[in-house]
């Protein structure tokens, strides 16, 4: 074919001579430009809301002041001459400026009262400058979201571990993905390869309906359905259980792995599958050994994005699943047990956004803070995880001249 | 004639055809129960739901106001027309964008690594979960633009969450466009815009609208960023731009939180509705994409 030497470009050359005609040529090109762009500022957007009020809650005053008490706690307990693991556990006690948290620490350090702590604390707390207590808030703050093992903070006394939640959101998203990962193969294979065009274009556009429904009617179909089929296997779970919110969940990410898969799998050359017919292989062995591994980069990243959805999934997780951050008892094997069992009610990182939402948390308070550190964990969680895709689909795949 | 077997039976190559043919069969049915097993699930689940939820289906539902004590009389008229609303609202907002945004990339965008950011970037907005853009919206709009919960500001937020949508399936129409018409549209001494207004985007426009319909059955279903914005209140007036509000989703999230049977009752009758919705968004985006699909194909 002849390449035509007319290009928008020569275009542009051409109309030299119509300067008015130009100017509203550049003026449009340069709206549709700024709608681009937009998508950058809602990217920047929510990069910058997120991480605004998230870097408030790791330099809040409360990190600061628990920061303190436990450096006024540490200080009179070596006094008294306490040390190693028993010191240890004292400082962990100071969390928080209740009376109660005083009194319980001065009850473990001999001839301290909790006046004396308080005063003790009140002190350094003046006379601590302000890079100081900022310096506290953040390495108290980051060492209670990550290394500590409970999620209570709407509670009184406050804890900010996030692992309980995080916890959460991998058991829903695991049990999800147990069905969508065999189902939406399952479908992809039988559609790209088996079914007859006619069966594949009705199946196909059905089994997408299953992503089109609103996911605060999976979320009825698991509480009101799924549960109760559940509890008359296992009358000991409870009716907001992990196990039917995932498997309501998998049901519906199976079209997000089946129809990328499909992509993949249709990108398989026929000269591929030719050969192996050739050979002498029959269909399921051309499709087990030949077509799946040379569509295996399509279908993991089908998978990692249907993981994606799970871990950002809200409304069926807070209607089915619960509110209750899971609690891991005191031994190695209780805490086991705890995080992967899924016949218990569970929170998730997204049911906590949804129930702060609901509690309507005022604006600068440490419970509002903590709703945007844990957005901000989720944010990152799902666009590493895209991007993984991204970067699986693109840098593993087969490329056949 | 005696055959003498050259090697002895077991180094032999034994197809074992009927063998292999059975597990392929066994395989295919494996498959096949493999995709309509959900779609059966589904189907069972939606037989219920209309069974419980038909009977609730009187004028009260479409037509009373919600209630928290009397759900037996309580309806969806306040949150169906909040989901009208924002519905409407969140298309006006993010249709012109998401077009223009596509023209840019598809029609204007030098391949250059500005370009590849800004499609990396509509990628990844795609895959961040709208529960974010509700933590946006709750920043942004509600509080720091001052706007409060109100309409408006619940779908500027829904407008973002659909904006990636519309933006890759504007696309992909605009890419199908045949670039014959657009080189016989230069050849006549069509400037850029000429071309793109009056040749490239009539022939995109049944792609765009059926994106868009998709992106909307999304925005009406989707209620997690609306909860975050704050939209989950009992109204007993019709709302209005700047007036508080809430949607059809979020009206059957709290039916379902509801201890009292009459309130599943009226979250199935809710459930209902906004399938059919959904059917007929989804009727009518197949409808537009088969009868202008081959219109230009000669």
């Amino acid at each position: 074919m002849q390449k035509l030497t007319l290009t928008p470009q020569s275009v542009t050359e051409a109309l030299r001579g119509q300067p008015d005609l130009q100017r509203r040529e550049t003026i449009i090109q340069m709206v549709m430009l700024a709608c681009a762009i937009f998508c950058i500022f809602v990217t920047a957007g929510i990069v910058f809301i997120l991480s605004e009020v998230g870097v408030q809650f790791f330099t809040d005053e409360y990190f600061a002041n628990s920061g303190l008490l436990q450096r006024a706690t540490q200080n009179l307990a070596t006094q008294a001459g306490l040390s190693g693991s028993e010191l240890n556990d004292i400082i962990r006690l100071a969390v928080d400026e209740r009376p109660v948290t005083f009194s319980s620490i001065a009850e473990r350090i001999p001839n301290v009262t909790p006046e004396i702590l308080r005063e003790a604390y009140e002190n350094l707390k003046q006379t601590t400058s302000t890079g100081e207590k900022l310096w506290l808030a953040f390495t108290n703050s980051v060492q209670r979201f990550f290394l500590d093992n409970r999620w209570t903070p709407l509670f009184a006394s406050k804890r900010f571990g996030i692992w309980p939640l995080v916890n959460g959101t991998m058991l829903v998203s695991a049990v999800s993905m147990a069905v969508a990962i065999p189902c939406g193969l399952l479908t992809a294979i039988y559609l790209s390869l088996y079914a007859s065009p006619r069966l594949f274009s009705l199946l196909r556009p059905l089994v997408e309906v299953l992503a089109g429904i609103p996911t605060v009617v999976y979320g009825y179909f698991a509480l009101l359905y799924i549960s109760p089929i559940i509890q008359s296997i296992y009358p000991d779970a409870p009716i907001f259980n992990v196990l039917s919110a995932g498997l309501m969940m998998g049901v519906m990410i199976i079209p997000t792995v089946s129809s990328i898969s499909i992509d993949a799998i249709n990108a398989v050359p026929r000269s591929l599958l030719d050969g192996a017919y050739a050979l002498g292989a029959t269909k399921m062995e051309v499709i087990l050994r030949v077509v799946f591994p040379a569509a295996t980069s399509g279908i993991v990243a089908s998978i990692i994005l249907g993981i994606s959805r799970a871990v950002g999934e809200t409304m069926l997780v807070t209607v089915a699943a619960g509110q209750q951050p899971v609690s891991y008892g005191d031994t190695f094997w209780s805490a086991i047990q705890a995080a992967i069992n899924p016949l218990q009610s569970m929170a998730t990182m997204t049911a906590f956004i949804a129930q702060v939402a609901l509690g309507d948390a005022p604006a600068g308070s440490i419970q509002y803070k903590t709703l945007y550190a844990v957005g901000l964990s989720l944010f990152l969680m799902t666009m590493a995880m895209n991007l993984l895709s991204q970067y699986v689909s693109t840098r593993f795949r087969e490329v056949y001249e | 004639m005696a055959v003498t077997p050259i090697a002895s039976g077991a180094s032999r190559f034994n197809p074992q055809l009927s063998k292999r043919h059975q597990a392929g069969r066994i395989f295919e049915t494996v498959c096949f129960l493999g995709t309509i097993a959900a779609l059966i699930v589904l189907v069972l689940l939606m037989y219920r739901v209309f069974s419980e939820g038909i009977p609730r289906l009187d004028r009260n539902a479409f037509l009373a106001y919600p209630s928290q004590l009397n759900p037996k009389e309580a309806g969806f008229r306040a949150s169906l027309i909040g989901s009208i609303m924002v519905l409407v609202l969140t298309v006006v907002m993010a249709l012109p964008v998401g077009v223009g945004a596509a023209i840019y990339l598809e029609e204007y965008a030098p391949q250059n690594r500005f370009t590849r950011l800004l499609e990396l970037n509509i990628a990844n907005l795609a895959g961040v979960p709208s529960v974010v853009y509700g933590m946006l919206g709750l920043g942004l709009f509600v509080r720091l633009f001052g706007l409060g919960p109100v309409v408006l500001a619940g779908a500027m937020t829904m407008a973002l969450v659909i904006l990636p949508v519309i933006i890759v399936a504007a696309r992909e129409s605009i890419r199908a466009v045949p670039q014959s018409f657009r080189q016989a549209s230069y050849g006549l001494g069509a400037t850029r815009w000429q071309t793109i207004s009056n040749h490239v985007l009539p022939y995109a426009v049944p792609g765009i609208l059926t994106g868009t319909i998709i992106a909307m059955s999304r925005a009406i279903g989707d209620a997690a960023p609306l909860l975050v914005v704050g939209g989950l209140v009992f109204i007993q007036a019709d709302p209005g731009l700047f007036s508080r509000f809430t949607v059809l989703p979020l009206q059957i999230f709290f039916s379902i939180g509801q201890p009292q049977a009459a309130f599943q009752e009226l979250a199935a009758a809710g459930i209902i509705i906004l399938l059919i919705v959904l059917l007929f968004l989804n009727a009518a985006a197949i409808y537009i994409r088969n009868r202008f699909e081959h219109r230009y194909r000669s």
